[in-house]
């Protein structure tokens, strides 16, 4: 019993731990090593018989390597774990998940938020109004009396009355409408986003819907400019379709503005002159809306002085927005809601 | 409107290397809008000249053939072989030498001339008709130039030209004509354009025609103005060939030059004008409302019968004309006719507009008269019409002229102040700017004070006149936008609102409507968007008839097809047509959903209520992970699982109440659920019925669901009331039930989690077997016992238990199962 023997024992033990290749193994060798009568409880049992001064010495020498081979037992343990991890069966990240269901918003309804979205953190508020209306909220209010020639602009559906005294219904032509309902009950400053379904009684091809949505936006407040028109919607523009966008004005007529202009955007989709592009044609500008500055007498009809406040209202539509982003080329794919089509939006 | 450029030449100088694309650029910009630009005549300048037929000789071998010696300006003239019939010498014509791209005679197709030999005779040359030069389909003849075409030009200068498509605004009225276009690119060219008024002078030389005529006019409101001119002697036959040729260019037919005259010069300066043979209008004129009972046959022979509101031209024996829409046969001008009387008028524009309609009459000249003309322009369209009939029909005018003209409408005068001005475009132009573009566009500056360059909003203010043919101008703002849209919209600096941000005007409906399109997308349903528009016979296969008979439908007055008469009063329809097209389109496994307006009648009269629903709908197969369609098809549970999921998302507990039997139409009686929270009922959800899914030629089991949004915001919590998470364990114990099958598991789940004990209970099998006893079935529960403030032993959960189940054996009769 000496120290020699204590070194013999830990030598044995670590071969034997290099060799144990598996949990029970390991079991084994600590039962063998350090257990009831495992090698090294064994010489430590045996350290009484010794003398006291050598006793010490063999007993102190031995605690040291039964602490170091348990902390070999408890490495090696972790190194077999590890060889373990690493050469699990290798799994075919390639394979398909367990699938969720999936759903997603009609692509108009996402560009829809987006427009409004977008003019909500401008401070335009989203409200709504009828889908049907009175001729003389979607024409009448707006100065376009019947028999008016600007009446052409807009093909209406009308419904039929029950008896001729009761007041002409549509499906309105366009959100405008709102205006005056909005301008007639509330007091300025105003800024509204009027989203909704509008109707025109015309034929149907790659460009024109009978049923579409717009967004039309009404801001009235003292001192408001063409140049706060234009400030507004080239930072609408620049949000929607990329910061470097302008807009471009030119002269329009809508019989409820004055001055009346349409909107382009420059185009996001070629340099601006490639005759090719499916975008603009080459025209460099795409228009997306019809503007102006609200006429005085309607301002004046809301009972507001129009000397002392102006505004702006413009009006776009969504799908021909939708269709912008998207680069589609058929606004009859919208609503026709084939599940291949609508699934990759 | 199809602009000509050579045509428009006559009233404006253009210069002569103008770039059109800029100009319809420009155009487009400030004034009306182009909307194509259609060039005739690129062909070679050196190529294809005119030539002057020196001689025409037989061709030696060929009966038809000839031969024609062409003078082209070239170092000698040219010998050619022509087919054409009407060659003939000393003409003037269209040559091409080979070399010279131009339209096969024969097949119509593009195609570069080449030197040939026919019938043994070299021509390296070709007298041109319009076919070969793409301007018609016609190859009989050769072109004939006028005589005094100078010999060796460019064809390209004489037939050639640039039409422009111009879309005008319904409140330009005076820019529907050559020199109202004329006028807008004088302003817009700047630097003193020039603008050429056509010629109206004429020689008098008839007897005065006062005293021989009479015109009164009833009503000024509806004409007011009304000159009568009278040229004698005419002879009625073609116009000559330009007037013809630009009638064409601007898409009229050519008829005579008596009727090709009044529309040249409508085209030319906006005025309709109409033609009467003098010797057939009898006795006086007069222009009034239709009286009961008139009739009129117009010139396309059909007889008219007249409403009261029909303004007319009368003579003695009665209606001769519909005013500004279209004139009487009886008076029509024809070959024979010889004295012309020509009226030129200023009807209300309501009228016109009304009658051209009503009559389904519309025409270049109604829709000139019902944007408004200006009642000073007949007069200068009378006498132009008048001097060309003198001129080119080879008449004698008679002295003078009928003008009745009651009321004379003066211009209108419009003070704009320079702070409206600063304040509406929200940028300064000075003050001389604002002049000159005011007086290039025919404005009087009456008076100006438009404050200093450099100090915007100070300074008096700009009265000014309009110019007479400018009928929109009525308010200041009005003569704003003459400023801004010449200035150019360029000028104006994209500005940021000032100001206060309006009070939030908050829309709880529409965010409530936005919340649940995206619960239930998010729960894995698709979002679709059909047509508001159905049929009574589509809605009669999801609403019973006496309800469709009592909410009956907005009907249209007008529809464009036979599947849109009526606005919808539920989307369960379209869900369903959606959905039968989807399951066609061979997609195993189709969930939809919209979000959309139905529209209920009210009262007639009134604006029906719109109402926001949701609806949707779930059918076809599971589809497993491998994308592979299971056998299992999509069940009531699964369209419920969506809703759930999306009720989860709006933290609202919803109970499912079956409905009644036949209680919900289109649905199967016992698979059918009204959607409730507490005592609203905000919808429905079932199996629809097998019947109801043939109508839409759907053959696989469908569950639909329909959410009205108004009742589910009244029913949405408002603040979510937080409870504290108990700190101690919670005892699980399973419970199994054997009960009657009409029993309800939620009926059972509500009394468990009504012990204050049990924080949970969830139903986690139903189970049926024949040892259980006939009408039975087995409803097994999970049950957490959990309460806030200490912890419960198992002990104490078999007590609660025990005395749960005595409860629900006296209410349900439910025994443990063993």
């Amino acid at each position: 019993m000496t120290a020699q023997r204590v070194a013999e024992v830990e030598a044995d033990a670590r071969a034997g731990l290099a060799a144990a290749a598996d949990e029970s193994a390991l079991e084994a060798w600590r039962t063998g090593v350090l257990g009831r009568s495992g090698t090294l409880t064994s010489v430590l049992r045996g350290l009484g018989a010794l003398p006291e001064d050598e006793r010490r010495a063999v007993g102190a020498a031995a605690n040291t390597v039964k602490q170091a081979l348990e902390a070999a037992l408890d490495a090696r343990r972790e190194e077999l774990r590890r060889g373990a991890l690493a050469s699990m069966e290798a799994l075919d990240v390639t394979l398909p998940g367990r699938p969720m269901g999936v759903g997603r918003l009609h692509p108009v309804t996402q560009v829809r938020r987006e427009i409004l979205d977008i003019f909500a953190r401008l401070g335009f508020a989203t409200v709504e109004g009828p889908e049907v209306e009175l001729d003389d909220y979607n024409f009448g209010r707006l100065r376009i009396p019947e028999h008016h020639p600007a009446r052409d602009m807009w093909d209406t559906f009308w419904l039929e009355r029950e008896s001729p005294t009761d007041p002409a219904m549509l499906l309105r032509t366009h959100t405008s409408p709102m205006q005056i309902r909005f301008i007639e009950t509330h007091d300025p400053p105003i800024r509204i986003a009027v989203p909704g379904r509008c109707y025109r009684y015309e034929a149907t091809d790659a460009t024109h819907e009978w049923m579409m949505q717009q967004i039309e936006l009404l801001a009235v407040d003292e001192g408001l400019s063409m140049a706060n028109l234009k400030g507004t919607l080239q930072e609408f523009a620049r949000q929607m379709f990329g910061p470097e966008r302008r807009v471009l004005m030119r002269n329009s007529y809508f019989p409820f503005v004055e001055p009346g202009v349409e909107l382009s955007v420059d185009c996001f989709a070629c340099p601006g002159n490639d005759p090719a592009c499916p975008v603009c044609r080459g025209s460099g500008w795409i228009e997306i809306m019809g503007a102006g500055m609200v006429h005085p007498e309607i301002i004046e009809a809301a009972g507001f002085d129009p000397k002392r406040y102006t505004g702006f209202a413009a009006g776009m539509g969504v799908e021909r927005v939708t269709m912008l982003k998207y680069g589609i080329t058929d606004i009859r794919a919208f609503y026709s809601n084939d599940p291949r089509f609508l699934a990759q939006f | 409107m199809l602009v000509s450029l050579k045509w428009l030449r006559d009233y404006v100088d253009l210069p002569g290397d103008l770039d059109v694309d800029d100009l319809a650029h420009r155009l487009t910009m400030a004034s009306a809008e182009v909307d194509g630009i259609h060039r005739i005549g690129a062909w070679d300048r050196d190529l294809v000249r005119v030539g002057h037929v020196q001689r025409v000789e037989p061709h030696p071998d060929a009966d038809r053939l000839r031969l024609v010696t062409v003078d082209f300006g070239g170092d000698a003239p040219m010998r050619v072989v022509c087919g054409a019939p009407n060659v003939a010498e000393g003409q003037r014509i269209a040559f091409a030498r080979e070399g010279a791209d131009l339209i096969d005679g024969h097949t119509g197709k593009p195609s570069r001339l080449k030197k040939g030999t026919i019938r043994g005779v070299e021509s390296a040359g070709m007298v041109l008709s319009e076919m070969e030069l793409g301007l018609s389909q016609s190859h009989d003849g050769i072109i004939v130039l006028p005589a005094d075409t100078p010999i060796g030009i460019p064809v390209a200068d004489v037939l050639g030209d640039t039409i422009l498509d111009v879309h005008v605004w319904p409140n330009r009225a005076d820019t529907m004509n050559l020199v109202g276009i004329a006028r807008e690119i004088a302003a817009i060219l700047g630097n003193g354009t020039a603008i050429h008024e056509p010629d109206t002078t004429y020689v008098e030389g008839g007897a005065p025609i006062a005293g021989s005529l009479d015109v009164t006019i009833e009503d000024p409101a509806l004409c007011a103005r009304y000159i009568a001119t009278i040229v004698e002697g005419v002879t009625v036959g073609p116009s000559p060939e330009w007037m013809q040729d630009r009638l064409r260019a601007a898409g009229l037919r050519p008829i005579s030059n008596v009727v090709d005259i009044t529309n040249y010069v409508m085209l030319e300066l906006g005025q309709p004008l109409h033609a009467f043979d003098a010797d057939k209008v009898r006795g006086n004129i007069a222009v009034r409302l239709a009286r009961a009972g008139e009739t009129l046959r117009t010139l396309d022979g059909v007889d008219r019968a007249l409403t009261p509101d029909t303004l007319l031209i009368t003579d003695d024996s009665g209606p001769i004309a519909l005013a500004g829409v279209m004139g009487g046969e009886a008076t029509e001008v024809t070959a024979s006719t010889t004295r012309v009387l020509l009226e030129a008028a200023r009807f209300d524009p309501v009228s016109v507009r009304r009658t051209s309609f009503r009559l389904a009459l519309r025409s270049e000249a109604s829709s000139r008269f019902e944007r408004g003309l200006s009642a000073e322009l007949p007069e200068h369209a009378s006498r132009r019409a008048t001097a060309l009939l003198v001129e080119l029909a080879g008449g004698t005018a008679r002295a003078g002229r009928i003008d009745t003209y009651p009321a004379p409408q003066p211009a209108a005068e419009v003070t704009l102040t320079r702070a409206r001005l600063d304040t509406l475009i929200g940028v300064h132009i000075d003050t001389t700017e604002v002049e000159a573009i005011l007086g290039t566009l025919g404005f009087a500056i009456l008076e100006s004070d438009g404050g200093s360059a450099t100090s915007p909003g100070t300074g008096g203010a700009f009265r000014v006149r309009a110019p007479w043919w400018r009928t929109d101008i009525a308010i200041d703002d009005d003569i704003a936008e003459e400023v801004v849209r010449l200035a150019g919209y360029d000028r104006l600096p994209p500005a940021a609102i000032e100001g206060a941000i309006p009070a939030w005007e908050p829309s709880p409906l529409l965010a409530l409507r936005e919340r649940v399109r995206d619960a239930l997308a998010d729960a894995g349903m698709q979002e679709i968007i059909t047509y508001s528009l159905t049929t009574n016979e589509v809605l009669a296969r999801v609403i019973a008839p006496d309800d469709l008979a009592r909410i009956a439908p907005l009907r249209l007055r007008n529809t464009l097809s036979a599947d849109r008469e009526v606005m919808r009063p539920t989307l369960r329809h379209a869900v369903l047509e959606t959905m039968s097209r989807s399951l066609r389109a061979e997609t195993p496994a189709v969930a939809i959903f919209e979000a959309a307006r139905v529209f209920l009648p009210t009262h007639a009269g009134t604006l029906p209520d719109e109402r926001e629903h949701v609806t949707g709908a779930v059918a076809g197969v599971e589809v497993d992970r491998w994308g592979r369609a299971t056998d299992r098809a999509l069940d009531f549970f699964d369209a419920k699982g969506a809703l759930d999921a999306a009720f989860a998302a709006l933290r609202l507990t919803v109970a499912y109440h079956p409905a009644h039997a036949n209680e919900q139409f289109g649905f199967l009686p016992n698979r059918v659920a009204r959607l409730h929270v507490g005592d609203v009922e905000i919808g429905v959800i079932g199996e629809v019925h097998p019947d109801t899914l043939a109508a839409f030629d759907i053959d696989r089991p469908v569950t639909l669901f329909e959410i009205d949004v108004p009742w589910l915001l009244e029913v949405l919590p408002g603040r979510v009331a937080v409870h504290d998470v108990s700190r101690f364990p919670a005892v699980e114990q399973d419970l199994a039930l054997v009960v009657d099958e009409p029993v309800q598991a939620d009926a059972v789940r509500a009394i468990l989690e009504g012990s204050p004990l049990v924080a949970s209970a969830r139903v986690f099998d139903v189970f049926r077997d024949e040892r259980l006893g006939a009408g039975k079935k087995s409803l097994a529960f999970s049950i957490r016992y959990q309460v806030p403030n200490r912890t419960l032993t198992s002990d104490d959960a078999a007590k609660e238990q025990a005395r749960l189940l005595k409860r629900l054996e006296r209410e349900f009769g439910a025994v443990q199962r063993a």
